[in-house]
């Protein structure tokens, strides 16, 4: 639309913009085909299911034995197995002293899965690491605190007003009192 | 979703995402990949994954400056450290750090539908309905952000006489 | 001449203006704004430690001030609510002109028990959380539900250091402000990362009431005051070892591999641990992720695995009769101990000589992470930079007061006059910048003082890595 629409002494500027490259975005692909595979696999749909079976099928095999067993695997040269990965692009290259804002990508421990529920995700690791990586406003909000006119009545249990608890202690002390009396 | 078409997302559209969470946010990385992970955790994948990755990283920003918006004032621990938005450049081009410095005076509703535009790919219908707006308003407020980009940036109306010339 | 030809020469022309003009955007660089302040001169008090912005022990008595802090939490006391809009109010308050504060609102806050208790926590002789054993047992699941809350308990003595401000109690002040920046370094000393990150989360509001009370016509003169506080104000090395903990609460069969002859059982529990790691599944939580995943990552690193216990010193017979899985946690272990050290080890340097060491080695992990040729406990490392940073900021920010302080005390020495530079100071020693190992940038222009603390190299300035103060000593 903007080359349709837009004054055509903008087209040069557009261009140079476009031309440049935003900063490499430090995704952490394993982790996102991981939970890919793992979405898959409960719907049984596409090629992931056939992938992680083969990868399942393979590593419990040669696995099984490889971890088992400490002697060399017979008949075979070391784990040369043909093991199916998803394709996933080279490595990016180390970030250039001309950026020194480059962060480590987020290779964090995956989640624990789709039917887990939010306050899971809110678990002390993932504050942890939001924080460590967001600063303090990454912390849980704090939520209200109950009000006093929520707590439950003393009354049946030391024949005492609720109230008293907002008392100094002496009061409470005194209210004690008269009530072995 | 397949392991290719996947692959093919984050290739063509996680850095552009990223610079487009940067309007808002200050680890922009985090929101993004938390769409990703949105995306493939989806029993029935959205049918146009790119403006539904736009919209889930536009609220997911947004939700992340608020928390950190009021608390920079006094806590001075503003989680933005130095954000460097372009990779540098060695071509003959627009400077990186010149063109991200300039970028970042617009106002956020130019600069946002810069970014989505320029570097996301999308049209200004579907930055219409990522904002809430018409598509006429979004490429009003795209045309004047490049206008203020033109004016920073010194860019001569190409009208003029071609130096040299 | 064609039009293509005209078309791409005007194209060339424009890139080539564009690139003509754009070095001058670079001097015009957003930058934040600066810190305004209008001061009175002042001479150090006597004594000279009269004011002092943390309790010492005189002013202590003994007990545990943990249990005080979270008794500020009591159900019964905590009752400010948190209405909606409660926190934007606050800061609202924090930012109006002490003239216009509406001090009836705001009383409350002077006989507020959650506040009384952080006073009497500040005031104790010791600060045990308690919370290096629960460090040890739940790691990185630790969850921190009080960190939030004392975020907010340290915005509100903000508010009444300003209410006694308003007040003119500037003894008041003092104390209260003894009582955050205690609440800031108990936080910050504990164990974990994230409470040192709130600890000088909190510090800093502190700072920024410091800011304040220099505005004050009565303001003393601060300068030994805060040279007094520790340096740095809080311990950040107590939260990066906590962090080392974390290792072996998360995975415990690691902790004697590298000895071990593990039996069947053993090392079906390290595959269980190790499979619940790479998967981020909390076995407490009754979960167990099956051996797969980890067995395809072991059998890729353990070729390379093998060879660098072989070339590092172990007998290759004894390394061959390993199993796998134990070859693979050793050589992972093993790097990962390096990598950390990697980072912790320029801790103990002053800001200015660690940071750009600490960079390059949060660099080379970086590189680490995408080899993967280990298992990932890269996870655990925390990013130390970022951490570190922070404490760099606050006592880049302690410092620059320092040197406020320090013109106030010559301004009043010399009848008002302000020195041409830092080094014109004679009467105190002036501080440099923790940052850069050099003096701040100062610069005195129609009697404003400014002080920069510049960006480090090749970034750009922000709020956080970057600040200016702007002075005006009325006479």
């Amino acid at each position: 639309m903007s080359d349709q629409s837009a004054p055509g002494e903008l087209t040069a500027l557009e261009a140079g913009l476009a031309a440049l490259a935003p900063c490499s975005p430090g995704i952490d692909r394993d982790y996102l085909f991981y939970h890919a595979g793992r979405t898959a696999a409960r719907g049984g749909r596409g090629v992931w299911p056939y992938t992680t079976a083969l990868m399942a099928v393979l590593a419990l095999g040669l696995g099984w034995i490889a971890v088992h067993r400490p002697q060399p695997l017979p008949s075979l040269d070391r784990p040369e197995a043909r093991i199916v990965y998803v394709p996933v692009e080279k490595h990016p290259s180390p970030p250039s002293a001309a950026n020194p804002a480059h962060r480590r990508p987020t290779s964090r421990i995956p989640d624990l899965g789709e039917a887990d529920s939010a306050q899971e995700l809110a678990s002390g690791i993932h504050v942890r690491e939001q924080v460590l990586l967001m600063g303090v406003d990454a912390l849980p909000s704090s939520q209200a605190p109950s009000s006093p006119e929520k707590r439950p009545p003393l009354d049946p249990l030391l024949g005492m007003p609720a109230t008293i608890l907002d008392e100094p202690g002496r009061n409470i002390l005194k209210g004690l009192q008269e009530l072995g009396s | 979703m397949g392991p290719e078409q996947l692959g093919q997302l984050i290739n063509a559209h996680a850095a552009a995402l990223v610079l487009y969470a940067r309007q808002w946010c200050a680890i922009p990385e985090d929101i993004v990949q938390e769409a990703f992970l949105k995306l493939v955790t989806q029993t029935t994948p959205p049918t146009s994954p790119v403006p539904w990755l736009y919209c889930v990283v536009r609220n997911g920003s947004i939700s992340a400056s608020r928390t950190a918006r009021r608390r920079q004032h006094y806590e001075s621990l503003a989680a933005a450290e130095a954000q460097t938005w372009f990779e540098p450049t060695e071509s003959s081009g627009l400077d990186a750090e010149t063109a991200g410095a300039a970028l970042q005076n617009l106002p956020i509703q130019q600069r946002e539908i810069i970014v989505a535009h320029l570097w996301g790919g999308l049209t200004f219908e579907q930055i219409g309905e990522l904002i809430g707006s018409s598509a006429s308003t979004a490429h009003r407020w795209y045309t004047a952000g490049l206008s203020s980009l033109r004016e920073r940036l010194g860019v001569a109306c190409p009208t003029n006489p071609p130096l040299g010339s | 001449m064609n039009d293509s030809f005209r078309h791409w020469r005007n194209r060339v022309s424009a890139v080539f203006v564009l690139l003509m003009m754009a070095s001058s955007i670079a001097a015009q660089a957003p930058s934040p704004p600066s810190i305004r302040l209008r001061v009175h001169p002042a001479a150090a008090p006597t004594p000279a430690l009269k004011y002092k912005l943390l309790p010492e022990l005189e002013d202590k008595t003994p007990g545990n001030a943990a249990l005080l802090y979270l008794r500020a939490f009591s159900p019964e006391w905590y009752s400010h609510g948190r209405p909606p809009g409660f926190a934007n109010k606050v800061l609202d308050l924090l930012e109006t002109p002490l003239v216009d504060l509406p001090k009836k609102d705001v009383n409350w806050l002077t006989s507020y028990q959650p506040l009384k208790q952080l006073d009497k926590a500040a005031r104790k002789e010791t600060c045990d959380w308690e919370m290096t054993a629960r460090v040890r047992e739940e790691g990185v699941n630790m969850m921190f539900p009080e960190l939030q809350s004392f975020r907010e308990l340290a915005s509100l003595l903000a508010l009444r250091n300003r209410l006694y401000l308003a007040d003119d109690n500037i003894d008041q002040t003092v104390y209260t402000l003894q009582t955050g920046f205690s609440l800031g370094r108990d936080i910050g000393q504990a164990p974990t990362l994230v409470n040192s990150l709130v600890g000088a989360a909190i510090s800093h509001v502190m700072v920024g009431q410091v800011e304040e009370l220099l505005k004050h016509r009565k303001c003393p003169n601060l300068y030994w005051a805060l040279t007094y506080l520790p340096n740095p104000l809080i311990d950040f090395r107590n939260g990066y070892e906590g962090e080392r903990l974390m290792l072996f609460a998360r995975i415990p069969e690691l902790r004697g591999i590298e000895t071990e002859q593990l039996s069947p059982e053993k090392e079906e529990k390290l595959l269980d641990q190790l499979s619940n790691f790479v998967s981020g599944t909390d076995a407490r939580n009754g979960r167990r992720e099956d051996h797969v995943t980890l067995t395809v990552l072991a059998l890729k690193i353990y070729p390379e695995a093998k060879k660098v216990l072989i070339e590092e010193g172990r007998k290759a017979e004894e390394v061959e009769a390993m199993p796998v899985v134990q070859v693979v946690a050793i050589h992972s272990l093993r790097r990962f101990k390096e990598y950390q050290d990697d980072l912790y080890k320029w801790l103990g340097l002053p800001f200015s000589e660690a940071r750009a060491g600490l960079e390059q080695a949060d660099k080379r992990l970086i590189i680490a992470q995408q080899k993967k040729d280990m298992l990932p406990l890269f996870m655990l490392i925390p990013p130390a930079a970022k951490v570190f940073n922070a404490h760099a900021r606050l006592a880049r920010k302690i410092a620059a007061l320092r040197c406020l302080e320090a013109i106030r005390m010559h301004a009043k020495d010399n009848n008002g006059k302000l020195p041409a530079k830092l080094d014109d100071i004679g009467l105190v020693p002036v501080p440099l910048d923790p940052m850069t190992g050099k003096s701040f940038d100062y610069h005195v222009k129609d009697q404003i003082i400014t002080l920069y603390a510049p960006p480090p190299a090749q970034e750009r300035p922000t709020a956080s890595n970057s600040f200016t103060y702007e002075m005006t000593i009325e006479k």
